[in-house]
């Protein structure tokens, strides 16, 4: 492989780039109107402009962006996470213009795209399963039934979804149609497929994954697990490997199944296998996430493996270069997805202009970014503007590291979930360990939310009366004099 | 001329309203105590109830008496009324903000999905008036308080700008 074009904008393209170039590998970036002078154009060595700003006319235009890696002799596609990273047609077109495509081939993906399909991959595995329906609903009445079976809480989720949307809880039976009719909307609009299908809604979980490497030789390893719990939205914000409460007999259990999964689907590449943990421990398979996961830099540091440069050479036909047994944990390390969103207005997206954005640096700190000084947030795609990832020898270390950082980080002119990484970092639940995913909705509360806001009122008023003050006192002297 | 000065040196009571929304009055005299410590230009520290803040001065504006203090991340915009002001504000002159709950906003840029009511209904605390999608996610707009809908701006199908008016409740 000499040359790769990275299908995909933001930090994920700048981040897959780091590792192709020390590999001596050159890159091609893409970029719509909204991107023309945005850093992942500039960090690449060459970069093609595909199309208007909008993602269905740039970044989804598959067989535009193949026809650009043609004409500049690219080998390969990388397609980072979401866009055309889970879309099995477009796997498929890659590799039918001869090139390869950096992921698993376009069977595993269809399988594990599609959840339903994904369960009867898995169900001859032995793999435990949250109880439910494994086929599509259409009907209200129908959801009604199976609620009453399967007894309530009960989940929405749509059987093309990910991230959270088209996915929702129903606590009641009035509830059922407003949430069906909600979840089947979302689902359409986000995936174009407006199926959806029913599972016993498991209180109190956790979220923790597991990633697997498969290579072309029939070797599939786990590389541990990744703790996710702390979300809003149903979409992750902070991350961390090892998890607080896997014991080493656990951690095996669920690496095995994971490994289990991967095969069910003759993966190939990097992948994660997700599980929820309930508070007996009892874990229960999620879904495959058939792609490089935004958190893959908590499992970096770890276990000290690039995952992109083992994504590169397995897709370049070499085996994984370290076996099961070479890997071991070593410290702790917890990432903050920093987004554009006012985390005390429940998390809405914030636009507006960065003036002023300076990264943190120092030891143990890395900065996954895709933004500069001066850019506006485009409202196109995915508010994220960065990853801020801490490494320590121990779990509290990587928690310091990781509030000095937060303090370093320093932007103005949108909000962001800097604020919420604080609270969180320094509450007691997630100091102990023991939290689960509804952090949020337990300890991020409206109450809590206003105590802060009031408090930090306070010191503002107090501040600039003060300031006032000096420069009533500053200008009288001048006066006099 | 005489008559400001003496104002100025006899104020003892400020009013902060802090993002229009949160208002306090501060007796100068329980702020003679704390010190405000420079760290460079912008970056301040103040101990306050035995806790330490660290602050950041992203503008200061003394004739308008507003500044902006950022906290833990978070941008505070302060106005500032003294006295005198506050006195004026007493005799009737103050804005009245009450009305503001009748008036429902985008609070982002997105696209209205959906409009679940009609004008002249009437409508409770909590029900969806519509949806709004933004950043792929459909966003529920709900009533603040019960009331009838006495107008809608908004139109299904176009895009809103952030603050743009949706529905007018009574």
């Amino acid at each position: 492989m000499k040359k790769i074009l990275i299908a995909n904008r933001g930090e994920i393209a700048i981040r897959v780039m780091k590792t192709a170039k020390k590999m001596g590998i050159k890159t091609v970036a893409v970029y719509s109107d909204a991107d023309k002078n945005a850093p992942h154009t500039k960090f690449a060595d060459e970069a093609v402009y595909i199309g208007e700003s909008p993602s269905n006319k740039s970044y989804l235009l598959g067989n535009k962006i193949i026809e650009v890696a043609k004409k500049l002799n690219a080998d390969a596609i990388h397609p980072g996470y979401g866009f055309l990273s889970e879309n099995a047609d477009f796997a498929k077109e890659v590799e039918n213009n001869n090139l390869i495509f950096i992921g698993p081939k376009s069977s595993s993906i269809a399988i594990m795209g599609n959840k339903l399909a994904a369960k009867d991959a898995v169900k001859n595995y032995n793999i435990p399963m949250v109880p439910g329906e494994d086929s599509a609903i259409k009907s209200p009445e129908k959801a009604t039934e199976i609620a009453k079976k399967i007894g309530f809480p009960i989940l929405i989720k749509a059987a093309a979804g990910g991230g959270g949307k088209g996915m929702r809880v129903v606590y009641k039976e009035s509830e059922i149609l407003e949430q069906l009719k909600r979840a089947i909307s979302e689902a359409t609009s986000a995936f174009g497929d407006g199926s959806v299908f029913i599972e016993k809604y498991i209180e109190s979980p956790r979220h923790i994954e597991i990633q697997i490497l498969a290579d072309s030789f029939g070797n599939t390893v786990h590389l541990f697990e990744r703790e996710c719990s702390v979300q809003r939205r149903h979409q992750k914000v902070i991350e961390e490997a090892p998890s607080s409460i896997l014991t080493p007999e656990l951690r095996k259990r669920m690496g095995e199944d994971a490994s289990k999964v991967a095969k069910s689907c003759n993966y190939l590449g990097a992948g994660t296998v997700e599980f929820l943990v309930d508070k007996n421990l009892n874990y229960y398979f999620l879904e495959m996430n058939t792609r490089l996961q935004v958190e893959h830099p908590v499992t970096e540091f770890i276990t000290g493996i690039d995952l992109v440069e083992e994504q590169i050479n397995i897709a370049q036909g070499k085996a994984i270069s370290f076996h099961q047994n070479d890997l071991k944990i070593k410290g702790h390390a917890i990432e903050l997805r920093v987004y554009a969103e006012d985390s005390f207005q429940n998390f809405m997206p914030s636009m507006g202009t960065l003036t002023t954005y300076k990264l943190p640096v120092g030891n143990n700190v890395r900065v996954d970014n895709g933004f500069e000084e001066g850019m506006e947030i485009p409202i196109y795609y995915d508010p994220m503007l960065s990853k801020l990832i801490t490494y320590g020898k121990t779990r509290n270390e990587a928690i310091q590291t990781m509030l000095t950082a937060i303090k370093n980080y320093q932007i103005n002119g949108i909000k962001t979930t800097l604020p919420f990484g604080k609270f969180v970092f320094e509450h007691k639940a997630f100091i102990s360990g023991n939290f689960n995913t509804h952090f949020v909705k337990n300890y991020f509360t409206e109450d809590i939310i206003q105590k802060i806001i009031e408090e930090e009122s306070t010191i503002a008023s107090i501040v600039a009366i003060k300031l006032f003050l000096k420069e009533q006192k500053t200008l009288k002297i001048a006066k006099i004099n | 001329m005489l008559f400001f000065y003496l104002i100025i040196l006899f104020l003892t009571m400020f009013k902060a309203t802090v993002n229009k929304s949160f208002t306090k009055k501060i007796d100068l005299s329980d702020l003679k105590e704390l010190e405000l410590n420079h760290i460079s230009n912008s970056k301040l520290q103040l101990r306050y109830q035995s806790k330490n803040y660290e602050l950041e001065i992203v503008e200061s504006n003394f004739n308008a008496k507003t500044y902006q203090i950022k906290i833990n991340g978070n941008n505070y915009n302060v106005n500032l009324a003294d006295e005198l002001a506050i006195k004026i504000g007493k005799m009737g002159f103050e804005k009245n903000n009450s009305k503001k709950l009748n008036s429902i906003i985008a609070p982002m840029p997105g696209l209205i999905l959906n409009i679940n009511v009609k004008e002249g209904q009437k409508v409770k605390n909590g029900d969806v008036l519509l949806v709004l999608e933004a950043m792929k996610m459909e966003n529920s707009i709900t009533a603040p308080k019960d009331g009838i809908i006495k107008l809608i701006s908004a139109k299904k199908g176009t895009t809103v700008e952030k603050g743009q008016h949706l529905i007018e409740l009574s």
